[in-house]
């Protein structure tokens, strides 16, 4: 018997290595999913020099902003950074804190989901984007590492669907998401495209912050401020039919009072102003949600800058 | 605990170390029923007595009929024996569709009936364990094989956990010698189950769990799909069926043959069959040669003159129909079957292809080609009504077929399409390759290199499906 299991370990080990390569080979054929935007993104983080307003979230943010707009009004540098909330919390601000300078002003605009349903170590995203964009895995800490193990499997399943996905959009002449991004993170590819959200039947959830969020949270603003910039929390919009009222002024209210940006009423819209979830806008939608971010950093004391 | 779970691994894993360590045919014995009760149990422990319910009834039955010399007394016991058990799976299993049914018959009739259905969950394997048990007493009624004296070493028969829950349904003359002998350990058996096992979880992971999705969203939405994507559909289901049922029995065989005990092979590599009959050597070989032995042959199989054959032959493939489940569309598969094969009986031609398909070709010639073509549509048509909700919805579904409408399919459905194929590629290539070994890898000769690049290739493929994690089709029978 233990012969066979010397063997046993002998394959074990080379299907591990195995699966390691697969893992990177496919998610380098799949390099043109939408997670590929992270490196874009990146791009731009690191060429502006000014002061710049960083926006930080889940997909909310890559369907529904017009960073333009927030540049040309308030004469700040915009890098767009959110992609999807699967990639979790503690991600999302450990890409950018060792990024941050004197005068960025940080906002993190998320799903109320990311505060407590995903896990703030993220979700099997995290090592999607891992395989895409290898370089990525420098912001996940030892313990987001060795939990990778487990997501292995469904990343290569996922790439090599993405890549038969590929083929065929290919054929069909349809871009993909990555190229419908513009330089500033924002995505494009859904404009004149109609709503096919459907109303919510169910119950909406109640999300609740859990205190491992608001120390993370606490902890940021801490590193930011050290660095001389601002850190403040808004809310992504949220079609009516999911939104749990009291449930989310119970969010709110757990944000603290002095990084709270906005009303987490006004994130709540018609359903009829989504895409295809309730927290993709359309893109004619982009506009006055950016009018309502200008106004809400106005009242938290951002000005505009003058004019370069 | 599902074959293709974690949590199997570990169970099993532990169950190997330990069994191989305990050199007690006895201890064996027990350590083997316990394993299996907890594996049974792991679904519902409610139904651990009904098993051993079952099992001692048949065992008690079992020695009174080897024990009487009156052929009376005998008879009357092999009935008690099987009012109880074919009763048992009738209840649990037959009830409501019975109820059902008569309510719509009486309602037919202008009565206005009060019969009322019951909430009846189903045993997981109560048809393959019931069938296993019936076989025993049947045996041993006709004298083929001694009853056995020891009740351990028939709960742990019964209840032997790889093929506990959906087969191979085990012929007491086969499986139960084994449990008397005290087994050494065997790398090189080791290592051809394992093997074996990593292919069964190919077959299930791999090919079914990918194809079920796929298959779903056209079924579910079978009145917006062009006709291409029905036939598509269907085929995609033939697939399945066979990728998750032949996998289980795979994994089964493998698992078992770790443990020292060898069962009989349950599938044959029914899609390269030339016509009906052939494929029926092939699927599911233990339910068809279980109908053979007990409902076939003693009703007077194909000698009791042409027109009582062909009522035999529609007789067992209704039965086994039916023993799927109470549905009409189960009968209508088997009906179907039993279509198909009628024309070869009467022709005489049911016994033509006995020998190994393809020789040591490559590949399959013209003339055998055609012929697999022809025996796997005629499969895929009638495995519509195996998964059709009912018999209309699988008339509507093939008639759409027929129907001719073209349609480009959308990105996503098209895309999972593509993802798909390399796999099912790989798959036929592999099955062919290896059609004259009772599993693929098992070829003798083929160098060690070899065998180590499919196992890893085959390894990334079920770990990078591995997260799909369904059930099996036939736990629900």
């Amino acid at each position: 018997m233990p012969r066979l299991f010397k063997r046993l370990f002998a394959f074990l080990m080379l299907l591990g290595l195995c699966l390691g390569a697969a893992y990177l080979i496919t998610g380098y054929a799949a390099g043109n999913h939408r997670l590929a935007t992270w490196r874009l993104k990146h791009q731009r983080l690191a060429a502006l020099t000014g002061p710049r307003i960083i926006l930080v979230g889940g997909s909310n943010l890559h369907y529904g902003m017009d960073s333009e707009l927030l540049q040309s009004t308030l004469q700040y540098d915009v890098v767009n950074m959110g992609i999807q909330g699967g990639l979790g919390l503690r991600f999302m601000l450990a890409e950018i804190a060792s990024s941050i300078r004197s005068d960025d002003v940080v906002i993190l605009l998320a799903e109320p989901a990311l505060f407590s349903r995903i896990p703030l170590d993220g979700e099997s995203t995290l090592y999607e984007l891992v395989s895409k964009v290898p370089e990525a895995a420098q912001f996940l800490t030892a313990r987001q590492l060795l939990a990778g193990y487990r997501f292995l499997g469904p990343t290569i399943s996922e790439n090599w669907n993405y890549v038969s996905l590929l083929v065929l959009m290919r054929l069909y002449g349809r871009p993909t998401i990555l190229e419908e991004t513009n330089v500033f993170g924002d995505y494009e590819g859904h404009r004149d495209r109609k709503s096919s959200l459907r109303p919510s039947q169910a119950e909406p959830p109640g999300d609740e912050m859990s205190p491992a969020a608001l120390d993370l949270i606490e902890g940021f603003q801490n590193s930011v401020e050290q660095q001389g910039g601002r850190f403040l929390v808004g809310f992504a919009p949220l079609a009516e039919s999911y939104a749990n009222f009291p449930a989310l002024r119970v969010l709110e209210d757990q944000v603290p009072p002095h990084l709270r940006l906005g009303k987490i009423i006004n994130s709540v819209l018609p359903d009829s102003c989504f895409y295809d979830t309730p927290h993709h806008l359309l893109f004619e939608q982009r506009g006055p949600r950016t009018r309502q971010l200008i106004a809400d950093l106005r009242a938290a004391g951002v000005q505009t800058r003058p004019r370069k | 605990m599902l074959f293709n779970s974690l949590e199997f691994a570990i169970f099993f894993l532990t169950l190997f170390v330990i069994y191989w360590q305990i050199t007690s045919v006895a201890l064996r014995n027990v350590f083997l029923l316990t394993a299996s009760y907890v594996f049974y149990g792991w679904w519902d422990y409610r139904f651990l007595g009904l098993i051993l319910l079952s099992s001692c009834v048949d065992f008690s039955i079992a020695l009174a009929i080897e024990r009487s010399d009156s052929p009376r007394r005998r008879w009357w016991l092999l009935c008690a024996c099987l009012c109880f058990e074919l009763g048992m799976v009738g209840f649990f299993k037959y009830f409501n569709f019975f109820i059902e049914e008569a309510n719509t018959l009486l309602l037919t009739l202008g009565f206005a009936p009060h019969l009322t259905t019951l909430q009846i969950i189903l045993p997981v394997g109560i048809s393959f364990y019931t069938f296993q048990t019936l076989s025993y007493v049947i045996d041993v009624y006709r004298r083929q094989m001694p009853a056995e004296y020891k009740l351990i070493n028939f709960l742990a028969y019964v209840s032997f956990f790889p093929q506990l829950v959906a087969g191979p349904i085990e012929r007491a003359t086969n499986l139960l010698p084994q449990f008397r002998t005290l087994k050494q350990f065997s790398e090189p058996d080791c290592v051809a189950g394992l093997k074996q096992i990593l292919w069964g979880l190919f077959k299930k992971v791999a090919i079914a769990d990918r194809c079920a999705p796929i298959v779903d969203r056209i079924f579910d939405s079978y009145t917006e799909q062009s006709s291409p994507l029905l036939a598509v559909g269907a085929v995609l289901f033939a697939f399945q069926i066979y990728g998750d049922f032949s996998g289980y029995s795979d994994i089964a065989i493998g698992v078992a043959r770790m443990l020292g005990f060898r069962l009989m092979r349950n599938f044959n590599y029914p899609y390269f069959s030339r016509d009906i009959a052939e494929f029926w050597r092939r699927w599911h070989i233990s339910l068809s040669t279980w109908f053979r032995d007990y409902v076939y042959l003693p009703l007077g199989g194909s000698r009791a003159g042409r027109w009582r054959s062909l009522a035999n032959i529609f007789v067992v493939f209704l039965l086994s129909g039916f023993w799927h489940g109470a549905n009409w569309t189960f009968i209508a598969w088997g009906f179907m079957n039993a279509l198909y094969f009628v024309p070869l009986y009467l022709a005489g031609t049911n016994r033509r292809h006995l020998d190994e398909i393809g020789g040591d070709r490559w590949w399959p010639t013209g003339k055998e080609s055609l012929q697999i073509l022809g025996t796997f549509t005629l499969i895929s048509i009638a495995w519509v009504f195996f998964r059709a909700e009912s018999i209309d919805q699988a008339f509507d579904y093939l008639t759409r077929i027929a129907g001719c409408t073209f349609r480009v399919p959308g990105v996503s459905l098209a895309g999972d399409l593509i993802a798909l194929m390399p796999l099912m590629v790989f798959f036929l290539m592999i099955e062919w390759h290896f059609r004259h070994q009772q599993f693929p890898f098992e070829r003798p000769g083929t160098h060690p290199a070899v065998t180590w690049v499919f196992s890893l290739l085959t390894g990334v493929i079920v770990l990078a499906s591995g997260h799909l994690q369904a059930t099996f089709i036939y736990f629900q029978f």
